[in-house]
């Protein structure tokens, strides 16, 4: 019996191995939007990628990829301890993205990670401390995408804030806090908006007095601001006025000619 | 701090949000604006270490008092209340709190075409 159960356990985890595989089996292209000449070569000449093939090559040649940018679970811990005994080591993170259809009362409504043009618009306007994607790899389904990232060791300003024992001034929390209105005035003037600010999105680095510099991350919600707004009634840049009205006045008919009217125009 | 949970919508997370996200089958919406909200949240957690409110409906207790309160008097006062009184707190130079209720009472104005630029912030703690 005891011999059965073993053939048994085994043949269950062959089953989940395998299923575990065919899961991660990821194949990645590389997107052809984004300007090439950017990326360090070593990275950019890869065509075919797999999520687990990316780490294996690139551990022997110094490099290490982090699962995420920020977070430190057990698994980036042991390989943060195992980066350490090994000198000149590059290090990137990565994130896994889907782009998100959704269709509803006849309407699509916007993707919400389909942002790669925008990455590509807010690389060329070269505003500083902003983390942008060194690498985009998008599925040939172009369902889901890879991001690949610089590494931050120091973490989050959350965590710098709050988690680490730091003592921080008050002046010092107001200094950080004009370093961060600097990158969003900036985004601001070329008419981008981030629509997620908070401290978790801010990864810290020092400057070479030593002192906090943020560095804005996770463009997931970015938008330019122009952009058109959804509505469960349509999308509202044909939208008549009175529906876009908080208090909503009493409107009639007349706004189905509105919409038509742009239309024809 | 207090632990707490973040509640992620198609806009952002719940506790940095702006109201009229939550009311965006009702109005519309700047995203800037949005932006300048989630400016003024980000602030307060920074300076006083804890969370305004976990979400801007009327199912939370301290946004519901905020809204409430701005029906029916200047939200100068609200703001200076709460800024005294976490200013001793935490040590707070009192020449400070004037700037710190300008950009709290500026930035978290429930009527999104109010609230100021982030160049306007930056001028204030300038001054």
């Amino acid at each position: 019996m005891g011999n059965m159960f073993g053939i048994i356990c085994r043949l269950c985890k062959n089953d989940l191995k395998e299923t575990d595989d065919k899961k991660e089996n990821y194949d990645y292209k590389e997107n052809d939007n984004i300007n090439t000449k950017i990326y360090p070569k070593y990275l950019s000449q890869e065509t075919r990628v797999n999520k687990y093939f990316l780490q294996l090559k690139y551990n022997n040649d110094n490099i290490i990829l982090y699962k995420s940018n920020i977070i430190d679970d057990k698994e980036t811990r042991d390989r943060k301890f195992n980066s350490i005994l090994l000198k000149n080591i590059k290090k990137y993170g990565y994130q896994i993205q889907k782009n998100v259809y959704i269709y509803e009362n006849n309407v699509y409504k916007f993707t919400i990670n389909n942002n790669t043009n925008l990455i590509k618009d807010i690389y060329n306007l070269n505003i500083k401390n902003i983390l942008l994607p060194k690498l985009l790899y998008s599925k040939k389904s172009h369902q889901e995408y890879l991001e690949v990232f610089d590494y931050y060791e120091n973490g989050d300003l959350y965590s710098y804030l709050f988690e680490q024992n730091n003592k921080i001034s008050f002046y010092d929390k107001i200094a950080v806090f004009k370093k961060i209105l600097n990158i969003i005035i900036e985004l601001h003037k070329n008419d981008y908006t981030h629509r997620d600010i908070k401290l978790e999105n801010f990864v810290v680095e020092f400057d070479s007095k030593g002192e906090v510099q943020p560095i804005l991350i996770d463009l997931d919600f970015a938008m330019k601001s122009y952009q058109y707004l959804h509505f469960s009634g349509g999308t509202a840049m044909y939208l008549a006025p009175e529906i876009l009205n908080k208090y909503k006045s009493a409107y009639s008919f007349r706004f189905c000619y509105e919409i038509i009217s742009i239309f024809t125009f | 701090m207090k632990s707490y949970q973040y509640l992620h919508f198609s806009g952002g997370t719940a506790m940095y949000l702006a109201p009229e996200i939550l009311n965006k089958y009702k109005s519309a919406y700047s995203f800037k604006s949005t932006d300048i909200w989630s400016l003024g949240i980000l602030f307060y957690i920074m300076i006083y270490s804890e969370p305004l409110w976990y979400c801007p409906n009327k199912n939370d207790n301290n946004y519901s008092i905020y809204s409430s309160f701005k029906n029916s008097n200047p939200s100068e006062s609200y703001w200076n209340d709460i800024v005294i009184c976490n200013n001793q707190k935490h040590k707070i130079p009192e020449e400070q709190s004037s700037k710190i209720i300008d950009i709290l009472d500026y930035c978290l104005d429930i009527n999104y075409m109010n609230r100021i630029d982030a160049s306007v912030i930056l001028n204030i703690l300038n001054e």
